[in-house]
């Protein structure tokens, strides 16, 4: 690893330990699986208790958003479509026909951004924030999670 | 093995988290809390009340028998905080504790306006002429520094990605 990228992670590890993201684990929020560099996987807790992977590409960590898209831990690869969260705004975020999955359909995504230049005005609070960290996104991707739109039914 | 305490404060950026000795008691935790918050600006330890999350109790940390793993404490000079919450075209109000969550005053705020749980979690709060969303977890003390005291609220549509 080069100086840079040494300190992107150093950046991450620290984040992953702020007591804003310790306290969401705490109370079982969401939970940090594994990091390997320059991927986290965090698990976070949909309304009804399941637990749904996101692979946060982090390159250019803190300055360049994460890159989010559902994951399966144990296949190795993109979660499949099918069982991606869905319904209403959930739907809208969680959306596989979306750069094929690669990323989700949210404003502190680095993919997403790209093109939306009107999200800045519409949605400032989701604009990435180097100095919120990771847990802008993950704390976002959560509030979306307890939607009731969200389907519950396999 | 360290018991986790998660404190907020008017004093305090973020969110901290103190590990303390398991056999740890009250006294020592309040030492501890105090470590970490910025007396800048002339703030005394003497003026800081302690406070447990979403516990209106005067002094709940001295009732406590033990620690709890995991406990949410925080430091104010405030007892109370005059809040405010606006939906369409109405006002709510009351006091809370600095403690208080996000979570507590919104559905505080859903039911004073008789929403029902499935509609209010399609509602944010954001802080009044602000673009501000604190997250749920968020004790409303960390938003209002004394000598201010009171924070308005507006209730709005979460977010739609949709364009």
């Amino acid at each position: 690893m080069d100086a840079r990228t040494n300190m992107a992670l150093a950046t991450l590890e620290a984040d992953l330990e702020r007591g804003r993201f310790r306290a969401g684990v705490a109370r079982g929020r969401w939970e940090m699986v594994r990091l390997q560099w320059p991927h986290v996987f965090i698990e976070i807790t949909d309304r009804i208790g399941r637990r749904i992977c996101v692979r946060f590409d982090c390159t250019g960590y803190p300055e360049r958003p994460p890159q989010g898209t559902p994951w399966d831990l144990v296949a190795g690869g993109q979660l499949p479509p099918s069982q991606w969260p869905r319904g209403g705004r959930v739907s809208q975020v969680f959306n596989p026909g979306w750069q094929n999955g690669s990323a989700l359909y949210i404003p502190c995504d680095r993919v997403s951004i790209e093109g939306h230049a009107n999200w800045r005005t519409e949605f400032p609070w989701l604009i990435w924030n180097p100095v919120r960290g990771i847990i802008q996104y993950v704390e976002a991707l959560y509030e979306i999670l307890q939607s009731d739109e969200l389907v519950v039914t396999p | 093995m360290p018991k986790q305490i998660f404190l907020q404060s008017e004093l305090l950026a973020d969110v901290e988290l103190i590990e303390i000795d398991e056999h740890a008691n009250t006294a020592a935790l309040r030492i501890e809390c105090l470590k970490r918050v910025s007396k800048d600006g002339g703030v005394e330890v003497e003026d800081l009340l302690f406070y447990l999350e979403d516990d209106d109790s005067d002094d709940p940390v001295r009732d406590l028998d033990q620690i709890p793993h995991g406990l949410r404490v925080h430091l104010h000079r405030l007892k109370a905080i005059d809040v405010t919450v606006r939906y369409a075209g109405r006002d709510v109000h009351r006091t809370f504790r600095p403690s208080s969550t996000v979570k507590r005053v919104k559905q505080w705020a859903a039911h004073e306006f008789a929403i029902s749980a499935s509609d209010a979690a399609e509602l944010m709060l954001q802080i009044t002429g602000t673009d501000v969303r604190p997250d749920l977890d968020t004790h409303i003390g960390t938003l209002v520094k004394s000598p201010e005291h009171a924070i308005a609220f507006d209730l709005v549509p979460a977010p739609r990605v949709n364009g």
